[in-house]
């Protein structure tokens, strides 16, 4: 369904291949910063598949999908903290720097927040919707701003990477290589999930809510599902930001971050799957080379937007279906 | 088995001042073709969406297969054998006819919290799947996104996708709306067969096919049921003559 044509097919194998082998290109050539800008686009393409299963398949547009990143940066940073302190959390639990014990608990946290959040959301629908979740996500942010353990609105730094067996996150090739591979099982996952079973009632509920009701499905237990999936994806790549950058911050979690892993779907294309990695490359290349030359880089990127909409709104990836099957 | 598998007495609905269902009785015995008939605005598909549950009346009762059924949510309608189409079509225009009969046939197990093989390769969807498209004449076509479908071929989608849950009731709201002479035909034909299968619940402007198939008619005029009985006695019915048929 995904790559339903041989443009697409190519697409992906070639991207695939590319990213492969970029930090031994990016090595030969001596641009070694090249690594860490593409593990930085790798993690926010992480977050942005995350929010394509919210709004390209479930329907369910979500302006809060920031809270589950940085809950995720959180959980490294806060855990990094009482490691460091070797004080536990509240008394009992002992901070870790194992990405094995880390990791998990980013998902697993983000997830837990992602079901309370969505199974108080869901029962609004439409503008509604989109505004609880803003909602949210706005009180979890001023939360964090408000929370001086922690460092407030400064953030919390790091002074190391997660440790793990056998690997070196402080080498930035192998995180690199951790970031890449995670993010290809991520969409792997992804890309089974919304043709299983559970997919095809979530698709269905996106396209016809009323009609998945009288075919006898309860909706709201899919939907909480989906909003899970998607928010514990996100705190999964929030943990890995967390990692690469060593800095967690409430900015990670505010609402623009928010928007702008819904311009990367929007670019890349809704329901696409792997059109929000091109619309991440997209994005942050754009931001790197474009705040080269001005602070203002938002004002080229706004006008190509809008011609996006417009003229391809199942963004790049969708401009690979043949033209006929657009029109169509 | 009681007589009658759905017997609904006393429905009313408002809609602020306007009153739509006044006073709506129906009883719709097992095995039967019932067609509900009234002139524009009677109230006939407000009427329908309480039965399958989409509005909740103000006041009334709704007895479905011998449980009371008043206040429940759609969805368990559906689950307890209630299905129906739509005036409007009302199918997955962006997925492919085959993932739509796919989603009717996953309806009816417990859950669908299986988020790893691919839905058309589990097993439920591959006993079911040919057969039920086959039944609609849609088997060809199965892979063709369901929106590229003509008017009468979304329809019979629609139908054969009310069907794939073995209704006990199956609720109609004009399936013969926009459709051509010979769709006409072909769904009158798709009708009766079901009669085989189950109970009809049919709600259509078409006169000459109400008279045709029908076992039993109730008429509605402005919000309330002013007879019901088998063709012969409401066509002679003066009350229905003067309200609905024209009087001549």
């Amino acid at each position: 369904m995904m790559l339903d044509n041989r443009w697409k097919k190519i697409v992906v194998i070639s991207g695939t291949i590319c990213l492969v082998l970029l930090p031994v290109i990016a090595s030969a050539l001596g641009h070694g910063y090249f690594i860490s800008l593409f593990t930085r686009i790798l993690i926010y393409s992480l977050a942005a598949v995350s929010l394509d299963l919210l709004l390209g398949f479930g329907g369910l547009v979500s302006l809060g999908h920031a809270a589950f990143v940085g809950i995720g940066g959180y959980v490294v940073g806060i855990l990094y903290y009482h490691s460091a302190e070797a004080e536990p959390l509240f008394g009992f639990i002992p901070g870790s720097e194992n990405a094995l014990v880390v990791l998990p608990s980013a998902i697993l946290v983000a997830a837990l927040f992602a079901f309370v959040i969505g199974a108080l959301s869901l029962r609004t629908r439409g503008m509604h919707f989109i505004m609880i979740t803003l909602a949210f996500a706005q009180m979890i942010f001023y939360f964090f701003i408000g929370l001086e353990t922690y460092g407030g609105d400064d953030g919390l730094s790091l002074y190391a990477r997660n440790h793990i067996p056998f690997l070196d996150f402080s080498d930035d090739t192998q995180f690199y290589y951790v970031t890449l591979i995670s993010l290809i099982a991520f969409v792997f996952f992804i890309h089974r999930l919304v043709q299983s079973r559970f997919g095809l009632v979530i698709r269905g509920v996106a396209l016809n809510e009323r009609r998945i009701n009288t075919l006898g499905i309860s909706p709201y237990n899919y939907k909480l599902a989906c909003f899970v999936i998607g928010g514990a994806g996100a705190g999964f790549a929030g943990a890995l930001l967390a990692n690469q950058t060593e800095y967690v911050s409430p900015g990670m979690m505010h609402w623009s971050f928010s928007g702008e892993l819904m311009v990367m779907v929007l670019i890349g294309g809704m329901g696409t799957l792997f059109g929000p990695i091109l619309g991440s490359a997209t994005f942050i290349l754009l931001e790197e080379f474009l705040g080269m030359y001005t602070e203002h880089w938002m004002v080229y990127m706004g006008p190509v937007l809008v011609l996006i909409v417009i003229f391809a709104p199942k963004g790049f990836f969708g401009l690979l279906d043949g033209k006929g099957k657009r029109d169509g | 088995m009681g007589e009658y598998l759905l017997e609904v007495d006393g429905l009313c609905k408002s809609f602020g001042a306007v009153q739509a269902n006044s006073d709506f009785n129906i009883k719709v015995r097992h095995g039967t073709i019932h067609a509900l008939i009234g002139p524009n605005g009677a109230g006939k598909t407000t009427a329908l969406n309480q039965l399958s549950g989409e509005l909740i009346p103000d006041s009334g009762s709704i007895i479905f297969n011998a449980q009371a059924i008043t206040g429940k949510k759609p969805y368990y309608r559906a689950q307890k054998g209630l299905a129906r189409s739509f005036q409007i079509t009302s199918i997955f225009e962006d997925l492919s006819v085959e993932e739509n009969m796919a989603l009717s046939i996953i309806a009816k197990s417990g859950h669908n919290f299986r988020f790893w093989q691919p839905c058309l390769s589990t097993l439920v969807v591959k006993n079911e799947l040919a057969g039920a498209l086959e039944r609609i004449g849609l088997l060809e076509r199965k892979t063709e996104k369901a929106g590229f479908l003509s008017h009468g071929e979304k329809k019979q989608l629609e139908v054969g996708m009310a069907l794939s849950g073995e209704p006990k009731l199956l609720m109609l709201d004009e399936p013969m709306a926009g459709m051509g002479p010979g769709g006409t035909v072909e769904m009158s034909k798709l009708i009766q067969r079901l009669k085989e299968e189950t109970t009809i619940l049919l709600v259509e402007h078409d006169m000459e096919v109400v008279f045709a198939l029908a076992d039993v008619i109730t008429v509605m005029v402005a919000g309330e049921t002013i007879a019901s009985g088998p063709p012969d006695a409401i066509r002679a019915d003066k009350r229905v003559r003067t309200a609905y048929l024209g009087d001549d």
